[in-house]
């Protein structure tokens, strides 16, 4: 009895300890500035939606969750398509003195790299391209970083296949890509799944890259268009807690939604 | 069985993911897009950074501007990026903005870069004796009046900025605690302080920003400049560190330190608007941006017992000023609407407009309007003619402040040492001035 009472109150302050910060972060969504710094209060006293409302009728939150969306969607979209082939390709092509395990090592240097070291690049890239303050520019740019972990994540799910799968489709008259599509990448969904977890993770959190290449709502994703609440000798907080709570939503219900996939996708491959 | 369900699963994630994400698109796209541009406005696009001191321009001036045929993008960023991406956006032509709302400390490094336009001979008359005189100084490049940076020893001086928006430093104080009005020297600040303290009143007689760099240097500036310092001389070897200097420095992390809250070296200007609107602290010298803030009960817990005054004295009352100033880049895609945009701005009656609207004006007869927006125009107007200084005109403002203040945070922490660590700092900021060609 003892011992089941020392868990409960393990358990439950693990849980409040893994809890608090998004307690902190609603409770003070629904506080006023004054509340915030003047009072310390620890549940408003006076709750307030007004955060929430001047986010979407002053500060163009909505076009910051927009670009933001549209950009994940696309770029992990465009990399699990692309990095999944590329995986497939590694995975069961041998290519001479062994070179798919270089192209594999080629692809890891992207993520190896500091970001900020090829920012400025990208920045001149883009600005000669005329993508500056675009969605295409921000999708190119998170498309290149999410294809190199695709395939490095997918690499691993599709060598747990058994490949006489593939072969015994073959055999019955299915083409190499047929079999890919109809018998390979269905059995690699789970890994799907957690790689798109993964890359959406990184990718609706991005903050540097978003910094420099946009300016404007037109393009600005929620973590940039949270950080102009930060004014010169004031912030508004109360915005910026609704802005991460709001910012957070989708996240969980993407997570929600393939939280299935997740715990399949974490029993193969490279997350194990 | 398994693959089957796999099979259906992904398709319904996926079907699902996608009709979620297309309503919430359409629905976010409709109430949170930019309007798009009318087709007969005038487009002006203006770069901003965040701060309370352009709310009465947004709320009131913008729709006089759209009224007035403009079409103005109104597009606001963090203080701590602007200025690299403005000046990228200007060294690299990208012609992002028509506008760039700079902080005077900046006109210097865009100036030497040559990168923004002529306002002068496109037809901003800077001449105009209705501008305050020491805010349309800082418009040129090289400065009218004081030392020049190497290279622009004989360069005419050219306007290619225009003040948009006053600012000033001005004391904002408790009238319960001191109830002779403003206090008139740092002495009295103290002094009657504490006899608020001893009532009951407050906690602290002064609150500041202690944090290292550009805050602690801008909580101190006004300090220094009432005790009668200086920062370099007429061939920029620092001198700050002279005895007036040492001695606003011994009185800032000494005196001030100790009559302040104990954790003032962590703070930056939130910790210390909420120490002076939490009814906490007895004074302060502060920007518009956190002074408009003293009437309004939603922001303060001590409304109605806030008023403001001109800063301090030892030897004399002068504050710093920073003020907003705007200058079109050479990139500028619609240059020309810019240009009417700021004749339009600065004329007399759209200042007058400001002012009612309550924010600081950059002419002198705005100032005189019967019904000025906010109680701090007429304090600020007296603090100009009592004195008000721009930080030193180099592009290498920024750096010096960085050396400055870290010197005086440490300074600050052990309490004492003020006057070691403006020797520390003058060292440091004339070897880096030397590093960089100044001698």
């Amino acid at each position: 009895m003892n011992s089941r009472l020392a868990r409960i109150g393990v358990m439950s302050a693990v849980l409040a300890i893994v809890l608090l910060p998004i307690y902190w972060l609603v409770s003070t969504s629904l506080k006023s500035n004054r509340e915030i710094t003047q009072e310390g209060t620890l549940y408003p006293h006076v709750p307030t939606l007004d955060n929430y409302i001047r986010l979407f009728t002053e500060k163009q939150f909505g076009a910051y969750l927009t670009n933001s969306l549209v950009v994940t969607f696309f770029s992990v979209a465009i990399a699990l398509v692309a990095g999944s082939m590329g995986a497939y390709a590694i995975a069961r092509f041998r290519l001479p003195f062994a070179m798919e395990r270089k192209v594999g090592l080629f692809l890891l240097t992207l993520r190896i790299v500091p970001p900020v070291v090829i920012l400025i690049p990208v920045y001149l890239l883009m600005l000669k391209l005329g993508l500056l303050n675009s969605w295409l520019g921000l999708i190119a740019t998170y498309t290149a970083f999410n294809i190199t972990f695709c395939v490095w994540m997918m690499e691993s799910f599709f060598r747990e296949i058994p490949v006489d799968l593939e072969e015994a489709a073959m055999v019955d008259g299915d083409s190499r890509f047929g079999a890919f599509r109809r018998i390979t990448l269905p059995l690699a969904a789970p890994g799907l799944a957690a790689t798109a977890i993964f890359a959406v993770l990184v990718t609706f959190n991005e903050f540097l890259f978003a910094l420099a290449l946009t300016a404007t709502p037109r393009a600005m994703t929620m973590p940039r268009g949270t950080a102009t609440l930060i004014g010169r000798i004031d912030t508004d907080w109360a915005s910026m807690a609704a802005a991460g709570v709001i910012g957070a939503l989708p996240i969980v219900f993407f997570a929600l939604l393939v939280q299935r996939h997740l715990v399949r996708g974490l029993t193969m491959g490279a997350v194990k | 069985m398994t693959h089957s369900s796999r099979s259906r699963l992904t398709r319904r994630s996926v079907l699902k993911g996608g009709i979620g994400l297309a309503l919430a698109t359409t629905a976010l796209t409709a109430i949170g897009l930019p309007v798009p541009a009318r087709a007969a406005g005038k487009k002006v696009i203006i770069g901003a950074f965040a701060d309370g001191g352009l709310t009465p321009f947004k709320q009131k001036i913008i729709p006089l501007a759209k009224d007035a045929g403009f079409d103005i993008e109104f597009l606001e960023d963090e203080y701590g990026v602007t200025l690299e991406k403005w000046f990228a956006d200007a060294k690299n032509s990208a012609g992002q903005y028509d506008l760039y709302l700079l902080d005077d400390p900046w006109v210097p490094q865009f100036g030497a870069a040559n990168v923004l336009e002529d306002l002068g001979a496109a037809g901003v008359d800077g001449g105009d004796k209705d501008w305050i005189g020491s805010m349309i100084d800082m418009g040129y490049w090289p400065p009218q009046k004081g030392p020049r940076v190497k290279g622009f020893e004989t360069t005419t001086p050219t306007l290619i900025c225009v003040p948009f928006v006053g600012d000033l430093q001005t004391l904002t104080y408790r009238n319960d605690v001191y109830t002779s009005g403003a206090p008139k020297t740092w002495d009295e600040v103290i002094a009657k302080g504490k006899e608020g303290v001893a009532a009951g009143k407050i906690k602290y007689p002064v609150v500041f920003r202690g944090v290292s760099g550009n805050p602690i240097v801008t909580s101190w500036y006004p300090v220094f400049l009432s005790f009668g310092g200086s920062f370099f001389d007429d061939k920029w070897n620092p001198v700050f560190n002279s005895a007036q200097g040492k001695a606003s420095a011994e009185f800032f992390v000494g005196t001030m330190k100790q009559n302040a809250p104990s954790g003032v070296v962590e703070f930056d200007s939130d910790q210390e608007g909420a120490a002076i609107l939490g009814g906490e602290a007895g004074a302060i010298i502060q920007y518009s941006g956190n002074a408009l803030k003293a009437d309004d009960p939603t922001q303060t817990k001590v409304a109605g017992k806030l008023d403001f005054g001109v800063v301090p004295k030892q030897t004399s009352a002068i504050a710093q000023m920073g003020i907003f100033i705007a200058g079109i880049p050479k990139s500028a895609p619609n240059k020309a609407n810019s240009v009417e945009f700021l004749k339009w701005y600065v004329s007399a009656d759209i200042q007058a407009k400001l002012s009612e609207a309550g924010s600081i004006p950059v002419k002198r007869s705005a100032f005189g309007i019967a019904k000025p927006g906010n109680r701090l125009i007429p304090v600020a107007l007296q603090q100009l003619d009592a004195g008000a200084l721009p930080r030193p005109r180099t592009p290498d403002w920024a750096k010096v402040e960085e050396l400055l203040g870290i010197e005086l945070n440490k300074a600050l922490q052990a309490g004492s040492g003020g006057g070691a660590a403006l020797d520390n700092a003058a060292k440091q900021v004339k070897d880096y001035l030397t590093t960089v060609g100044y001698y």
